[in-house]
């Protein structure tokens, strides 16, 4: 009995270690006909000879590899074949139950596939970048309130202790001074403008991005091109990237969209790519319709009001982000940065702040720094995920139930089959297989539910 | 005496004669016991030698054997099969089972004579 178990779990492994299986029985085959040439060879035969006479005795390789082959692992299937076969039948006999145990658990599983989705989007997934170990973002803190003439943020950053706008002035010193980041990059947004030449003009939402965005983020084009440091000068022609979703949304996915003029709100730009598919926004949770140069914050003014704010140091709301360089390690590049900070907002044109003020810059990996909205949606999330468990939990706990009371009619059944330890063991399998066969159906109808939301 | 028509191996035989062959020779590789068999039967037996190697998985995915790579004399690789202490049990309980098979088989043919 043991070592026919010991076979049965022998032959599951080869299951999965095939390949080496494979490899060794070739090895075997070749030392066993390289044996048999060597005796052919010393009873007098050229060696060419004894080979082919070697192949002779030992009759067809491949029925041979053939059947050693089956001998590995043709029953097991067969005979799961034939429970789940079994358990398939079983499941039609009963409809009633096989529909009230399918439909429990759907249910189940349906509303925790629709919350996880949600959880996944807003907490766990990773920020969409390449490398995003080496991507910081940058936020300060102080004592006492800057003396600023606009602070916005929207949303990327959600912290009481710590701010992460600041003014496109200081992203310029940055990228000009900067020796412990490959790229620097800088981000606000986004702002619904009127977005006419496509159809109806209707509002669309735009992300102001500097020309290093895309670079550092390492986000790439499915067409076209990516917004590039030429687009950030004054001069430059006004150039827009679509996110993807726009794209298919309000373009029909039409390739010719690249190349087409549009008009933001009264200025015309060209559209000159589509962003990648899995790139919608850094920040966990938010999207936007198109990414914009900043040099575009000139003309395209949303809601703003009096001050230049690409020029004016103390308006702050741009998100900064950078790259580091391949080994320097984030408290380098917090010092180095923290002595430009201190320079621009302590002894600037403009100081922002006094001393008293100690106002200080931390870089954060950005998948901690842009919580986005996570922070105040997350408890609830978690409240939710762990109540919609509880009703998967109750629902396994109804069809375990159901499952006890129907073996209980199959009582006299098993009796039969009791003679036998392995035809016990057989039939366990067919009964576990039928249940894991209604658990299979179970994702598929789970999705169904949770998508048709 | 006419030549002797090779015989087919008798359906579940083989086992036994390798766990024979080798707990009488010790660790052996396909070719040995291969050899060791058709010596013994004097080329009675109709044996391919690759015909051995669904045995020798069996035996091993039994746990009756055990296999494992070294040299010939020689000095050519090859793969050893050695019988285990459940080896050595099951020689003995299929060798009384086939004396008893066999013991059958030769009284109802004694009786039909």
């Amino acid at each position: 009995m043991l070592s026919r178990s010991r076979r049965i779990l022998s032959r599951f492994r080869n299951l999965f270690r095939n390949n080496r299986a494979e490899e060794e029985l070739a090895r075997e085959v070749a030392s066993h006909l390289t044996l048999l040439a060597d005796d052919f060879e010393r009873r007098g035969m050229a060696p060419e000879e004894a080979q082919l006479a070697a192949k002779r005795a030992y009759g067809g390789v491949e029925q041979a590899k053939q059947a050693h082959r089956d001998e590995r692992s043709l029953l097991w299937i067969e005979q799961t074949i034939q429970d789940l076969r079994y358990a398939l039948r079983m499941l039609a006999k009963s409809p009633g139950f096989a529909t009230v145990a399918i439909l429990t658990l759907a249910l189940g599983i349906g509303a925790n596939t629709a919350i996880f989705s949600v959880v996944d989007a807003v907490m766990l997934r990773s920020v969409a970048a390449e490398d995003p170990q080496r991507l910081v973002i940058f936020s300060w803190s102080s004592r006492h309130d800057p003396k600023l003439n606009g602070l916005s943020s929207y949303g990327d950053c959600d912290d009481n202790t710590r701010d992460c706008s600041f003014s496109v002035p200081f992203y310029e010193a940055l990228r000009s001074h900067t020796a412990t980041f490959s790229g620097v990059m800088a981000f606000g947004g986004g702002l619904d403008v009127d977005f006419s030449g496509n159809g109806p003009a209707n509002i669309a939402r735009g992300e102001f991005v500097s020309g290093g965005y895309f670079s550092t983020i390492g986000t790439k084009t499915i067409m076209g091109r990516p917004l590039g440091l030429a687009d950030d000068a004054p001069t430059a022609s006004p150039a827009i990237v679509l996110d993807y979703s726009y794209w298919q949304r309000a373009f029909g996915a039409d390739p010719s969209a690249v190349g087409r003029t549009v008009r933001l709100d009264n200025v015309d730009v060209a559209i000159v790519g589509v962003a990648e598919q899995n790139f919608t926004s850094l920040t966990p949770g938010k999207s936007q319709d198109f990414f914009m140069p900043l040099s575009l914050a000139k003309r395209i003014r949303g809601e703003w009001g009096t001050q230049d704010r690409l020029s004016d140091p103390a308006t702050w709301w741009v998100v900064l982000g950078g790259r580091l360089k391949p080994g320097v390690s984030i408290g380098q590049a917090q010092a180095e940065a923290t002595t430009l900070f201190h320079a621009e907002v302590l002894n600037g044109a403009k100081p922002i702040f006094s001393e008293g003020d100690a106002p200080t810059l931390q870089l954060l990996p950005a998948r901690e720094a842009l919580n986005g909205e996570s922070n105040q949606i997350a408890a609830m999330l978690e409240l939710i995920m762990t109540a919609v468990g509880l009703v998967l939990l109750i629902a396994c706990t109804n069809v375990a139930g159901l499952i006890l009371a129907r073996s209980a009619n199959r009582q006299k059944e098993l009796a039969m089959v009791a003679s036998g330890w392995w035809i016990v063991a057989s039939d366990l399998r067919g009964i576990t297989l039928r249940n894991c066969v209604s658990f299979c159906e179970l994702p598929v109808l789970g999705d169904f539910l949770a998508t048709s939301h | 005496m006419k030549k002797m028509m090779p015989i087919p191996i008798l359906q579940g035989t083989l086992d036994l004669m390798i766990l024979r062959t080798l707990a009488t020779m010790g660790p052996q590789h396909a070719y040995g016991i291969a050899n060791r068999l058709q010596q013994v039967s004097e080329d009675a037996l109709n044996l391919n030698q690759g015909t051995i190697y669904p045995a020798l998985v069996r035996l091993e995915q039994h746990g009756w054997t055990r296999g494992s790579w070294s040299k010939t004399e020689k000095n050519r690789e090859a793969k050893y099969y050695a019988i285990t202490k459940a080896g050595l049990k099951a020689l003995e309980e299929e060798t009384v089972r086939w004396r008893q098979m066999s013991g059958v088989v030769e009284k109802l043919l004694a009786e039909e004579q």
